[in-house]
Protein backbone atom coordinates (compact mmCIF):
# COMPACT_ATOMS: atom_id res chain seq x y z
CA UNK A 1 0.00 0.00 0.00
CA UNK A 2 1.30 3.43 -0.88
CA UNK A 3 1.98 5.49 2.17
CA UNK A 4 0.56 8.90 2.86
CA UNK A 5 3.95 10.52 2.46
CA UNK A 6 4.61 8.76 -0.85
CA UNK A 7 1.32 10.08 -2.24
CA UNK A 8 2.23 13.55 -1.10
CA UNK A 9 5.72 13.17 -2.58
CA UNK A 10 4.18 12.36 -5.96
CA UNK A 11 1.85 15.31 -5.70
CA UNK A 12 4.70 17.63 -4.69
CA UNK A 13 6.86 16.50 -7.61
CA UNK A 14 4.05 16.92 -10.10
CA UNK A 15 2.65 20.23 -8.90
CA UNK A 16 5.27 22.34 -7.14
CA UNK A 17 6.78 24.03 -10.16
CA UNK A 18 3.38 24.81 -11.65
CA UNK A 19 2.22 26.29 -8.36
CA UNK A 20 5.39 28.36 -8.15
CA UNK A 21 4.76 29.75 -11.63
CA UNK A 22 1.20 30.73 -10.74
CA UNK A 23 2.53 32.40 -7.60
CA UNK A 24 5.16 34.16 -9.70
CA UNK A 25 2.50 35.50 -12.03
CA UNK A 26 0.67 36.87 -9.00
CA UNK A 27 3.60 38.40 -7.12
CA UNK A 28 6.23 39.15 -9.79
CA UNK A 29 9.13 37.78 -7.77
CA UNK A 30 10.63 34.30 -7.98
CA UNK A 31 11.84 34.59 -4.38
CA UNK A 32 8.36 35.41 -3.09
CA UNK A 33 6.81 32.84 -5.42
CA UNK A 34 9.01 30.13 -3.94
CA UNK A 35 7.99 31.15 -0.43
CA UNK A 36 4.29 31.32 -1.30
CA UNK A 37 4.34 27.92 -3.01
CA UNK A 38 6.28 26.37 -0.16
CA UNK A 39 3.86 27.70 2.46
CA UNK A 40 0.93 26.47 0.40
CA UNK A 41 2.37 22.96 0.19
CA UNK A 42 3.07 22.93 3.93
CA UNK A 43 -0.61 23.70 4.53
CA UNK A 44 -1.68 21.05 2.04
CA UNK A 45 0.57 18.49 3.76
CA UNK A 46 -0.94 19.34 7.14
CA UNK A 47 -4.41 18.48 5.80
CA UNK A 48 -3.35 15.73 3.41
CA UNK A 49 -5.24 12.96 5.23
CA UNK A 50 -8.49 14.94 5.06
CA UNK A 51 -8.35 16.04 1.43
CA UNK A 52 -10.08 13.99 -1.23
CA UNK A 53 -7.71 13.27 -4.09
CA UNK A 54 -10.16 14.64 -6.66
CA UNK A 55 -10.27 17.99 -4.90
CA UNK A 56 -6.62 18.37 -4.00
CA UNK A 57 -5.76 20.59 -6.97
CA UNK A 58 -8.60 22.95 -6.13
CA UNK A 59 -7.51 23.00 -2.51
CA UNK A 60 -3.93 23.81 -3.51
CA UNK A 61 -5.12 26.69 -5.70
CA UNK A 62 -7.21 28.07 -2.87
CA UNK A 63 -4.40 27.89 -0.35
CA UNK A 64 -1.87 29.31 -2.81
CA UNK A 65 -4.09 32.29 -3.59
CA UNK A 66 -4.86 32.92 0.06
CA UNK A 67 -1.20 32.78 1.02
CA UNK A 68 -0.45 35.27 -1.76
CA UNK A 69 -3.20 37.68 -0.72
CA UNK A 70 -2.21 37.37 2.93
CA UNK A 71 1.41 38.13 2.14
CA UNK A 72 0.38 41.27 0.22
CA UNK A 73 -1.54 42.55 3.19
CA UNK A 74 1.36 41.98 5.50
CA UNK A 75 3.58 44.68 4.18
CA UNK A 76 4.87 46.01 0.96
CA UNK A 77 8.35 46.63 2.31
CA UNK A 78 9.27 43.05 1.54
CA UNK A 79 7.79 43.35 -1.93
CA UNK A 80 9.75 46.53 -2.47
CA UNK A 81 12.99 44.96 -1.25
CA UNK A 82 12.59 42.00 -3.55
CA UNK A 83 11.50 44.11 -6.50
CA UNK A 84 14.94 45.67 -6.70
CA UNK A 85 16.79 42.36 -6.88
CA UNK A 86 17.67 41.14 -10.37
CA UNK A 87 15.93 37.83 -10.70
CA UNK A 88 16.00 37.19 -14.40
CA UNK A 89 17.68 33.79 -14.68
CA UNK A 90 18.70 34.44 -18.28
CA UNK A 91 19.14 37.74 -20.12
CA UNK A 92 15.89 38.78 -21.78
CA UNK A 93 15.84 38.44 -25.54
CA UNK A 94 13.78 40.54 -27.89
CA UNK A 95 10.79 38.17 -27.76
CA UNK A 96 10.59 38.37 -23.99
CA UNK A 97 10.24 42.17 -23.86
CA UNK A 98 6.49 42.01 -24.46
CA UNK A 99 6.13 39.44 -21.71
CA UNK A 100 8.14 41.57 -19.30
CA UNK A 101 6.00 44.60 -20.16
CA UNK A 102 2.85 42.55 -19.56
CA UNK A 103 4.09 41.32 -16.22
CA UNK A 104 5.08 44.84 -15.16
CA UNK A 105 1.60 46.01 -16.11
CA UNK A 106 0.05 43.12 -14.17
CA UNK A 107 1.87 44.29 -11.04
CA UNK A 108 -0.01 47.59 -11.36
CA UNK A 109 -3.31 45.75 -10.83
CA UNK A 110 -4.46 45.58 -7.18
CA UNK A 111 -3.63 42.18 -5.62
CA UNK A 112 -7.23 40.92 -5.39
CA UNK A 113 -8.01 41.68 -9.03
CA UNK A 114 -4.56 40.43 -10.01
CA UNK A 115 -5.28 37.08 -8.39
CA UNK A 116 -8.52 36.85 -10.36
CA UNK A 117 -6.76 37.63 -13.65
CA UNK A 118 -4.01 35.11 -13.00
CA UNK A 119 -6.45 32.37 -12.03
CA UNK A 120 -8.66 33.10 -15.04
CA UNK A 121 -6.05 33.56 -17.75
CA UNK A 122 -2.75 32.11 -16.52
CA UNK A 123 -4.14 29.11 -14.63
CA UNK A 124 -6.92 28.96 -17.24
CA UNK A 125 -9.77 28.41 -14.79
CA UNK A 126 -13.43 29.01 -15.46
CA UNK A 127 -15.35 31.78 -13.75
CA UNK A 128 -16.98 29.16 -11.53
CA UNK A 129 -13.63 27.63 -10.57
CA UNK A 130 -12.19 31.05 -9.69
CA UNK A 131 -15.25 31.81 -7.58
CA UNK A 132 -14.80 28.51 -5.75
CA UNK A 133 -11.09 29.19 -5.26
CA UNK A 134 -11.67 32.64 -3.82
CA UNK A 135 -14.85 31.77 -1.95
CA UNK A 136 -16.89 34.45 -3.68
CA UNK A 137 -19.74 34.68 -6.19
CA UNK A 138 -19.35 34.34 -9.95
CA UNK A 139 -20.65 37.90 -10.22
CA UNK A 140 -17.77 39.13 -8.10
CA UNK A 141 -15.30 37.26 -10.28
CA UNK A 142 -16.77 38.83 -13.42
CA UNK A 143 -16.70 42.35 -12.03
CA UNK A 144 -13.18 41.90 -10.62
CA UNK A 145 -12.06 40.54 -13.99
CA UNK A 146 -13.47 43.53 -15.83
CA UNK A 147 -11.92 46.04 -13.45
CA UNK A 148 -8.60 44.18 -13.45
CA UNK A 149 -8.49 44.10 -17.24
CA UNK A 150 -9.21 47.83 -17.39
CA UNK A 151 -6.33 48.61 -15.05
CA UNK A 152 -4.10 46.14 -16.89
CA UNK A 153 -4.93 47.66 -20.27
CA UNK A 154 -4.03 51.18 -19.12
CA UNK A 155 -0.77 50.04 -17.54
CA UNK A 156 0.17 47.77 -20.44
CA UNK A 157 -0.36 50.43 -23.09
CA UNK A 158 1.75 52.82 -21.02
CA UNK A 159 4.57 50.30 -20.65
CA UNK A 160 4.44 49.25 -24.29
CA UNK A 161 4.60 52.89 -25.34
CA UNK A 162 7.64 53.43 -23.14
CA UNK A 163 9.30 50.27 -24.47
CA UNK A 164 8.78 51.32 -28.08
CA UNK A 165 10.32 54.71 -27.40
CA UNK A 166 13.23 53.40 -25.35
CA UNK B 1 -5.94 49.89 -28.73
CA UNK B 2 -5.34 46.58 -27.02
CA UNK B 3 -8.41 44.39 -26.97
CA UNK B 4 -9.40 42.16 -24.09
CA UNK B 5 -8.57 39.11 -26.23
CA UNK B 6 -5.08 40.43 -26.89
CA UNK B 7 -4.64 41.11 -23.20
CA UNK B 8 -5.77 37.61 -22.27
CA UNK B 9 -3.41 36.10 -24.82
CA UNK B 10 -0.49 38.17 -23.52
CA UNK B 11 -1.42 37.33 -19.92
CA UNK B 12 -1.08 33.62 -20.63
CA UNK B 13 2.63 34.11 -21.31
CA UNK B 14 3.67 35.81 -18.07
CA UNK B 15 4.48 32.57 -16.25
CA UNK B 16 6.27 31.05 -19.24
CA UNK B 17 9.62 32.71 -18.74
CA UNK B 18 12.70 30.66 -17.76
CA UNK B 19 12.60 30.14 -14.00
CA UNK B 20 15.42 29.75 -11.49
CA UNK B 21 15.84 26.21 -10.12
CA UNK B 22 13.38 25.15 -7.45
CA UNK B 23 15.01 25.61 -4.04
CA UNK B 24 12.29 23.97 -1.96
CA UNK B 25 12.82 20.30 -1.17
CA UNK B 26 10.18 17.74 -0.33
CA UNK B 27 11.95 17.02 2.97
CA UNK B 28 11.70 20.64 4.02
CA UNK B 29 7.99 20.82 3.21
CA UNK B 30 7.25 17.56 5.03
CA UNK B 31 9.21 18.64 8.12
CA UNK B 32 7.31 21.94 8.29
CA UNK B 33 4.03 20.18 7.56
CA UNK B 34 4.54 17.68 10.39
CA UNK B 35 5.40 20.49 12.78
CA UNK B 36 2.24 22.27 11.74
CA UNK B 37 0.16 19.14 12.37
CA UNK B 38 1.68 18.77 15.84
CA UNK B 39 0.97 22.39 16.70
CA UNK B 40 -2.62 22.06 15.49
CA UNK B 41 -3.11 18.90 17.55
CA UNK B 42 -1.61 20.62 20.57
CA UNK B 43 -4.01 23.53 20.17
CA UNK B 44 -6.97 21.16 19.88
CA UNK B 45 -5.95 19.24 23.02
CA UNK B 46 -5.43 22.50 24.89
CA UNK B 47 -8.87 23.70 23.80
CA UNK B 48 -10.53 20.48 24.97
CA UNK B 49 -8.69 20.63 28.30
CA UNK B 50 -9.76 24.27 28.64
CA UNK B 51 -13.42 23.46 27.98
CA UNK B 52 -13.37 20.53 30.44
CA UNK B 53 -11.65 22.67 33.06
CA UNK B 54 -14.16 25.48 32.53
CA UNK B 55 -17.08 23.08 32.93
CA UNK B 56 -15.47 21.61 36.05
CA UNK B 57 -14.77 24.98 37.64
CA UNK B 58 -18.22 26.22 36.67
CA UNK B 59 -19.79 23.20 38.34
CA UNK B 60 -17.85 23.77 41.52
CA UNK B 61 -18.75 27.47 41.57
CA UNK B 62 -22.42 26.73 40.94
CA UNK B 63 -22.44 24.19 43.74
CA UNK B 64 -20.73 26.72 45.99
CA UNK B 65 -23.28 29.38 45.07
CA UNK B 66 -26.15 27.03 45.76
CA UNK B 67 -24.65 26.37 49.18
CA UNK B 68 -24.75 30.07 49.98
CA UNK B 69 -21.14 30.90 49.25
CA UNK B 70 -20.32 34.22 47.55
CA UNK B 71 -19.08 34.07 43.97
CA UNK B 72 -15.92 36.00 43.17
CA UNK B 73 -16.53 39.26 41.32
CA UNK B 74 -16.53 39.08 37.53
CA UNK B 75 -13.58 40.47 35.66
CA UNK B 76 -9.92 39.83 35.14
CA UNK B 77 -8.15 37.59 37.58
CA UNK B 78 -5.03 39.71 37.27
CA UNK B 79 -5.02 43.45 36.76
CA UNK B 80 -3.50 44.59 33.46
CA UNK B 81 -0.55 46.15 35.21
CA UNK B 82 2.69 46.81 33.43
CA UNK B 83 4.86 44.89 35.86
CA UNK B 84 7.75 43.54 33.89
CA UNK B 85 9.38 40.19 34.37
CA UNK B 86 12.83 39.57 32.95
CA UNK B 87 12.72 37.17 30.06
CA UNK B 88 15.28 34.90 28.56
CA UNK B 89 16.08 34.10 24.97
CA UNK B 90 13.78 31.63 23.25
CA UNK B 91 14.32 28.09 24.42
CA UNK B 92 13.02 26.41 21.31
CA UNK B 93 13.31 26.85 17.61
CA UNK B 94 10.60 28.89 15.91
CA UNK B 95 7.78 26.67 14.71
CA UNK B 96 7.64 28.54 11.42
CA UNK B 97 10.85 28.02 9.55
CA UNK B 98 12.02 31.16 7.78
CA UNK B 99 12.35 30.71 4.10
CA UNK B 100 13.15 34.09 2.65
CA UNK B 101 16.77 34.80 2.10
CA UNK B 102 17.62 38.37 2.89
CA UNK B 103 20.40 40.17 4.68
CA UNK B 104 19.52 41.91 7.93
CA UNK B 105 19.25 45.61 7.26
CA UNK B 106 20.67 47.47 10.22
CA UNK B 107 18.61 50.45 11.32
CA UNK B 108 20.50 53.71 11.80
CA UNK B 109 21.96 54.12 15.26
CA UNK B 110 22.53 50.45 15.96
CA UNK B 111 25.76 48.51 15.93
CA UNK B 112 26.55 44.80 15.74
CA UNK B 113 26.96 42.90 18.98
CA UNK B 114 27.84 39.59 17.38
CA UNK B 115 28.14 39.83 13.62
CA UNK B 116 25.19 38.07 12.07
CA UNK B 117 23.58 37.29 15.41
CA UNK B 118 22.27 40.53 16.83
CA UNK B 119 22.53 44.26 17.08
CA UNK B 120 22.68 46.58 20.03
CA UNK B 121 19.39 48.31 20.65
CA UNK B 122 18.33 50.92 23.16
CA UNK B 123 16.19 48.95 25.59
CA UNK B 124 13.01 50.47 26.91
CA UNK B 125 12.64 50.43 30.71
CA UNK B 126 11.17 47.11 31.81
CA UNK B 127 11.78 45.39 28.49
CA UNK B 128 14.22 42.52 28.05
CA UNK B 129 16.35 41.82 24.99
CA UNK B 130 15.80 38.71 22.93
CA UNK B 131 18.67 37.97 20.59
CA UNK B 132 17.75 35.98 17.55
CA UNK B 133 20.40 33.70 16.18
CA UNK B 134 20.95 33.85 12.49
CA UNK B 135 20.53 30.53 10.73
CA UNK B 136 21.49 31.90 7.36
CA UNK B 137 17.92 32.03 6.13
CA UNK B 138 17.33 35.64 7.09
CA UNK B 139 14.13 36.99 8.58
CA UNK B 140 10.57 36.99 7.30
CA UNK B 141 9.20 33.80 8.87
CA UNK B 142 5.46 33.35 8.93
CA UNK B 143 3.83 34.48 12.16
CA UNK B 144 2.40 31.87 14.52
CA UNK B 145 -1.21 32.34 13.51
CA UNK B 146 -3.76 29.85 14.74
CA UNK B 147 -7.28 29.35 15.99
CA UNK B 148 -8.39 29.79 19.58
CA UNK B 149 -11.86 28.18 19.78
CA UNK B 150 -14.59 30.38 21.17
CA UNK B 151 -12.63 33.62 20.89
CA UNK B 152 -14.61 36.19 18.91
CA UNK B 153 -13.25 39.32 17.28
CA UNK B 154 -12.54 42.12 19.75
CA UNK B 155 -15.36 44.69 19.97
CA UNK B 156 -14.72 47.42 17.43
CA UNK B 157 -16.50 50.10 19.45
CA UNK B 158 -14.13 49.46 22.34
CA UNK B 159 -10.81 48.83 20.67
CA UNK B 160 -10.73 51.08 17.60
CA UNK B 161 -11.42 54.43 19.31
CA UNK B 162 -8.81 53.68 21.96
CA UNK B 163 -6.29 52.69 19.31
CA UNK B 164 -6.90 55.84 17.27
CA UNK B 165 -6.72 58.06 20.36
CA UNK B 166 -3.52 56.45 21.58
CA UNK B 167 -1.81 56.76 18.20
CA UNK B 168 -3.03 60.34 17.78
CA UNK B 169 -1.68 61.28 21.20
CA UNK B 170 1.81 60.15 20.21
CA UNK B 171 1.83 61.05 16.52
CA UNK B 172 0.17 64.46 16.99
CA UNK B 173 -2.08 63.60 14.08
CA UNK B 174 -5.27 61.55 13.96
CA UNK B 175 -5.11 58.30 11.97
CA UNK B 176 -7.69 58.06 9.19
CA UNK B 177 -9.02 54.66 8.12
CA UNK B 178 -8.09 53.77 4.53
CA UNK B 179 -8.80 50.07 4.08
CA UNK B 180 -9.55 46.77 5.75
CA UNK B 181 -12.36 45.25 7.74
CA UNK B 182 -12.91 44.75 11.43
CA UNK B 183 -14.98 41.59 11.47
CA UNK B 184 -13.09 39.56 8.92
CA UNK B 185 -11.91 35.97 8.80
CA UNK B 186 -8.38 34.68 8.54
CA UNK B 187 -8.23 33.03 5.14
CA UNK B 188 -5.87 30.32 6.32
CA UNK B 189 -7.12 29.33 9.76
CA UNK B 190 -10.76 30.43 9.63
CA UNK B 191 -10.31 32.39 12.86
CA UNK B 192 -11.89 35.84 13.26
CA UNK B 193 -9.40 38.40 12.10
CA UNK B 194 -9.32 42.17 12.07
CA UNK B 195 -7.19 44.02 9.55
CA UNK B 196 -7.48 47.79 9.48
CA UNK B 197 -5.08 50.19 7.81
CA UNK B 198 -4.94 53.89 8.72
CA UNK B 199 -2.90 56.81 7.46
CA UNK B 200 -1.31 59.64 9.37
CA UNK B 201 -0.42 63.00 7.89
CA UNK B 202 3.32 63.49 8.37
CA UNK B 203 3.36 66.99 6.85
CA UNK B 204 5.31 65.91 3.77
CA UNK B 205 3.05 62.95 2.99
CA UNK B 206 1.35 60.00 4.63
CA UNK B 207 2.60 57.29 6.94
CA UNK B 208 0.62 54.15 7.77
CA UNK B 209 -0.56 52.37 10.88
CA UNK B 210 -1.99 48.87 10.58
CA UNK B 211 -3.92 47.14 13.33
CA UNK B 212 -4.47 43.41 13.12
CA UNK B 213 -6.30 41.32 15.69
CA UNK B 214 -6.25 37.57 15.32
CA UNK B 215 -5.57 34.28 17.03
CA UNK B 216 -2.35 32.44 17.77
CA UNK B 217 -1.60 28.85 18.73
CA UNK B 218 -0.23 27.67 22.08
CA UNK B 219 0.87 29.79 25.00
CA UNK B 220 1.87 33.46 24.68
CA UNK B 221 5.47 32.48 25.39
CA UNK B 222 5.49 29.75 22.75
CA UNK B 223 3.91 32.02 20.13
CA UNK B 224 6.28 34.87 20.94
CA UNK B 225 9.25 32.52 20.68
CA UNK B 226 7.95 31.22 17.37
CA UNK B 227 7.69 34.75 16.04
CA UNK B 228 11.15 36.04 16.88
CA UNK B 229 11.94 36.22 13.17
CA UNK B 230 8.47 37.01 11.90
CA UNK B 231 9.08 40.74 11.71
CA UNK B 232 11.92 43.20 12.01
CA UNK B 233 15.39 42.78 10.62
CA UNK B 234 16.60 39.59 12.31
CA UNK B 235 18.34 41.53 15.05
CA UNK B 236 17.66 41.97 18.76
CA UNK B 237 14.03 42.38 19.71
CA UNK B 238 12.53 43.54 23.00
CA UNK B 239 10.02 41.65 25.12
CA UNK B 240 7.90 42.51 28.12
CA UNK B 241 5.81 40.04 30.13
CA UNK B 242 2.86 41.43 32.03
CA UNK B 243 1.50 40.09 35.31
CA UNK B 244 -1.39 38.27 33.62
CA UNK B 245 0.97 36.43 31.26
CA UNK B 246 0.49 38.73 28.27
CA UNK B 247 3.67 39.11 26.25
CA UNK B 248 4.55 42.22 24.28
CA UNK B 249 7.19 41.85 21.58
CA UNK B 250 8.72 44.94 19.99
CA UNK B 251 10.73 44.50 16.83
CA UNK B 252 13.38 46.92 15.59
CA UNK B 253 12.54 49.09 12.64
CA UNK B 254 13.53 47.53 9.35
CA UNK B 255 14.48 49.54 6.32
CA UNK B 256 13.82 48.04 2.91
CA UNK B 257 15.26 51.34 1.77
CA UNK B 258 16.14 54.48 3.74
CA UNK B 259 12.82 56.02 2.74
CA UNK B 260 10.53 53.13 3.64
CA UNK B 261 10.99 52.01 7.24
CA UNK B 262 8.59 49.60 8.90
CA UNK B 263 8.27 48.52 12.53
CA UNK B 264 6.07 46.01 14.35
CA UNK B 265 4.91 45.26 17.85
CA UNK B 266 2.85 42.20 18.77
CA UNK B 267 0.67 41.54 21.81
CA UNK B 268 0.11 37.90 22.81
CA UNK B 269 -2.73 37.61 25.35
CA UNK B 270 -3.34 34.47 27.45
CA UNK B 271 -6.73 33.94 25.77
CA UNK B 272 -5.08 33.34 22.38
CA UNK B 273 -5.66 36.85 21.02
CA UNK B 274 -2.85 38.63 19.29
CA UNK B 275 -2.68 42.24 18.24
CA UNK B 276 -0.17 43.13 15.56
CA UNK B 277 0.53 46.82 15.13
CA UNK B 278 2.55 47.81 12.10
CA UNK B 279 3.85 51.29 11.48
CA UNK B 280 5.16 52.20 8.04
CA UNK B 281 6.89 55.29 6.70
CA UNK B 282 4.73 55.52 3.61
CA UNK B 283 1.11 55.54 2.49
CA UNK B 284 -1.06 54.18 -0.30
CA UNK B 285 -0.27 57.16 -2.52
CA UNK B 286 3.41 56.14 -2.47
CA UNK B 287 2.71 52.72 -3.96
CA UNK B 288 3.71 52.54 -7.62
CA UNK B 289 3.21 49.31 -9.52
CA UNK B 290 3.09 47.30 -6.32
CA UNK B 291 6.27 48.66 -4.81
CA UNK B 292 7.19 51.75 -2.84
CA UNK B 293 9.97 53.72 -4.48
CA UNK B 294 9.74 56.69 -2.12
CA UNK B 295 8.48 57.28 1.40
CA UNK B 296 8.86 59.60 4.36
CA UNK B 297 12.14 58.12 5.58
CA UNK B 298 10.85 58.05 9.16
CA UNK B 299 8.13 56.42 11.21
CA UNK B 300 5.17 58.19 12.82
CA UNK B 301 5.88 56.59 16.22
CA UNK B 302 9.15 55.91 18.04
CA UNK B 303 9.90 52.79 20.10
CA UNK B 304 8.42 54.24 23.27
CA UNK B 305 5.21 55.34 21.58
CA UNK B 306 4.74 52.05 19.74
CA UNK B 307 5.30 50.16 23.00
CA UNK B 308 2.71 52.40 24.65
CA UNK B 309 0.14 51.48 21.99
CA UNK B 310 0.84 47.79 22.63
CA UNK B 311 0.45 48.21 26.39
CA UNK B 312 -2.84 50.03 25.86
CA UNK B 313 -4.15 47.15 23.72
CA UNK B 314 -2.99 44.60 26.30
CA UNK B 315 -4.75 46.54 29.03
CA UNK B 316 -8.11 46.39 27.26
CA UNK B 317 -8.39 42.71 28.19
CA UNK B 318 -10.20 41.90 24.95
Amino acid sequence: MRGRDQEFADFFSARFDGARRIAYAMCGSWTDAEEIAQNAFVRVYARWAKIRIDTVDAYLRTVLTRVFLDSRRRGRAREHAVAELPEQPVPPDHSSHERIAMHAALMAVPPGQRAVLVLRFVADLSVEQVAETLGCSTGTVKSQTARGLATLRAAYQGDSHLARNA
Amino acid sequence: MTTDDQLRTALRTVADEPAPPVATTLDHVVRRGRRRVLVQRGATVAAVVGVVATIGVGGVLLRGASEGQKLPPAGRLSPPSAVSVPTTPPTEAPTSAPTQTSKPVVPPGTEPVVPGEGYRVTLLPGWAPITTKSDGNGCGAWPALGYAPGLAAPPQDVVEPRFIDEVAAHAKSTPKWVEGEWYGTDLDTGAPRTFRSYEIDMGDGPASMVLEAGHFEGSPRKAADADVKAFGNCSTIQRKTLADGTILQLYPASFASPETPEQDVVVYAPNGRNYIVITQGWGESDVVNGSVPHGRGRLPLDDTSLASVAEMLAGLGT
